[in-house]
């Protein structure tokens, strides 16, 4: 099961189909493009479709889903928070956050989560994969030089 | 396996960068001792010496503490070592010996301080001061200066001279830039007590420019440190820090970027600032190691303990190479960053505080009888 952040209780509003549809291929093609087996990558999420990937040392997952007017995101785990120097950490990604396009960075519960999500609207492939590489290039850089500065447990490592 | 090769190149390098120090050449010393006290190739004999001579390359009492303890951990039965930090830590313990706070550097004196100084090279354009104390320190406004940590400072046409910041206090919209100048007379100002309503004044802006106001009457009695004037911040003189002089040539205050409920200027009472600045002097002698934030306006004491972040806001801090060779000061550093003082979160264990209830690492309620998690 993804961890896919939903809108709390609002209930889904079901987007129109067509757009959905070509969301999905979108998405599964934008995968196979950047050499991920979108089958393969499929994760079991509660609602629409989920992906989940790794590039360099980031996992990224994709959600596309059809919750309220439908939309995708992309998003990251990329550390735990580390037990220590907090205030420095949230002030490092607070900075981080206005140097980052179309991204922003976040904490759920211990885990320090770098994150887009975009209206299904209007989405077309170029843009969705512009999304995506963005992302995943973010992620790639921003694990390390994070867990060097303040020494937090990358995720999915031990 | 001992690489003996290796070694001998560690010893002799210890030799080279003790003859670059005893020649006065810190900087490559620095460099080079900096990189021996972490190489493994060098026994522990050899690695307490080059923390002892690390400790020459600078002058205050805590570093030098701080590399002969590292010294002496890497060769325990040193017995000049040893007493070397015995002698350092019973000179810091002196009651009454508080080191200079810069006055030792001060070379030029005026006879008279100008009425107003202007500031260039901070975040929001020119600005105006005025000389606080004969020490040679300036107030303007935080708003002025934002996160610069050097400005120059203009006396007239032909006089400018670095100024350095520090402290900024946003809250108060007030920033402290410290000179090498020094004043013979003090700026003769105007007793609290004796402020009034309805004074007037002149705001000085540097340059010739002035501002007719008067001061209004003050909607708390506690607030004496504010002054209420009548001037709307969109007719400041410039990014403010304009001295208010009253008829009889007495400074009541420097105008602010901060606002009454009118909408008005509010200036920082003189007695206001005159108080701050004393309160700095007091904070570096009790704290002469401390260093200011640009980013905040504090004195941080972080890098002394290997910290490299500002306590107050957390904003990143370079450290020098001496500081970055000794490793970072653990209990210290939670002290100085406040946390060791919660109890630990009983669901991830960390201790550093909450907010709400919660855990501020991770979120979690933190409430008394809650069973941590597996």
């Amino acid at each position: 099961m993804g961890r896919f952040f939903g809108r709390g209780d609002k209930k889904p509003t079901e987007p129109a189909d067509e757009q959905f549809d070509l969301s999905l291929l979108a998405v599964e093609g934008i995968l196979g493009a950047i050499g991920v087996d979108p089958q393969a990558a499929r994760m079991d999420v509660e609602r629409g479709y989920g992906w989940n990937f790794q590039r360099g040392s980031a996992l990224i997952e994709v959600y596309l889903t059809s919750e309220e007017q439908g939309y995708l995101q992309v998003l990251s785990p990329i550390m735990h928070l580390p037990a220590s120097n907090l205030l420095a950490l949230y002030r490092r990604l607070l900075e981080l956050n206005l140097q980052l396009t179309n991204a922003a960075l976040g904490v759920h519960e211990d885990v320090i989560y770098l994150y887009h999500e975009r209206l299904l609207a209007g989405l077309d492939a170029e843009e969705a994969d512009a999304i995506i590489r963005r992302l995943a290039h973010y992620a790639d850089e921003l694990d390390d030089a994070l867990a060097g500065e303040f020494g937090g447990r990358m995720y999915g490592r031990g | 396996m001992f690489d003996v090769a290796a070694s001998m190149s560690a010893q002799s390098d210890l030799r080279h960068a003790i003859e670059l120090m005893q020649d006065g050449e810190v900087a490559p010393a620095v460099d080079l001792l900096n990189r021996l006290v972490g190489d493994s190739t060098l026994d522990d004999k050899g690695r307490a010496a080059a923390y002892v001579w690390l400790a020459e390359a600078r002058a205050d009492s805590a570093f030098k503490i701080r590399c002969l303890e590292q010294a002496l951990a890497h060769d325990p039965d040193n017995r000049q070592i040893r007493q070397g930090l015995g002698q350092l830590a019973a000179e810091r313990a002196k009651p009454g010996k508080l080191p200079p706070t810069g006055n030792h550097h001060r070379h030029a004196k005026l006879a008279e301080a100008p009425l107003v100084i202007g500031i260039v090279g901070g975040l929001n354009g020119p600005a105006s001061g005025a000389f606080v104390n004969s020490a040679g320190l300036i107030a303007t406004t935080s708003y002025a200066i934002g996160g610069a940590e050097r400005v120059t400072v203009t006396l007239d046409a032909e006089r400018r001279l670095a100024g350095v910041v520090v402290r900024r206090l946003p809250t108060h919209d007030l920033a402290l830039i410290e000179t090498t100048l020094g004043t013979g007379r003090k700026q003769s100002a105007a007793p609290p007590t004796m402020i009034a309503e309805n004074t007037s004044f002149i705001a000085l802006g540097y340059g010739g420019a002035r501002l007719r106001g008067a001061l209004a009457r003050h909607s708390s009695a506690g607030a004496r440190q504010w002054l209420r004037t009548t001037i709307p911040p969109a007719q400041m003189l410039d990014a403010g820090g304009n001295p208010l002089y009253d008829e009889y040539g007495q400074i009541l205050g420097l105008l602010t970027r901060n606002v009454d409920g009118a909408g008005n200027a509010l200036a920082a009472s003189f007695s206001h600032v005159a108080s701050l600045a004393e309160q700095l002097q007091r904070d570096r002698q009790l704290m002469p190691e401390s260093r200011y934030c640009a980013a905040c306006g504090s004195l941080t004491r972080a890098a002394l303990y290997g910290g490299r972040h500002c306590e107050t806001c957390g904003a990143a801090k370079a450290l020098d190479h001496t500081e970055a060779a000794l490793p970072p000061q653990i209990d210290k550093l939670a002290a100085l960053y406040r946390e060791d003082v919660g109890r630990p979160c009983v669901h991830c264990g960390a201790r550093v505080g909450g907010c709400d209830g919660r855990c501020l690492r991770c979120g979690r309620a933190m409430a008394s009888g809650a069973v941590p998690e597996a």
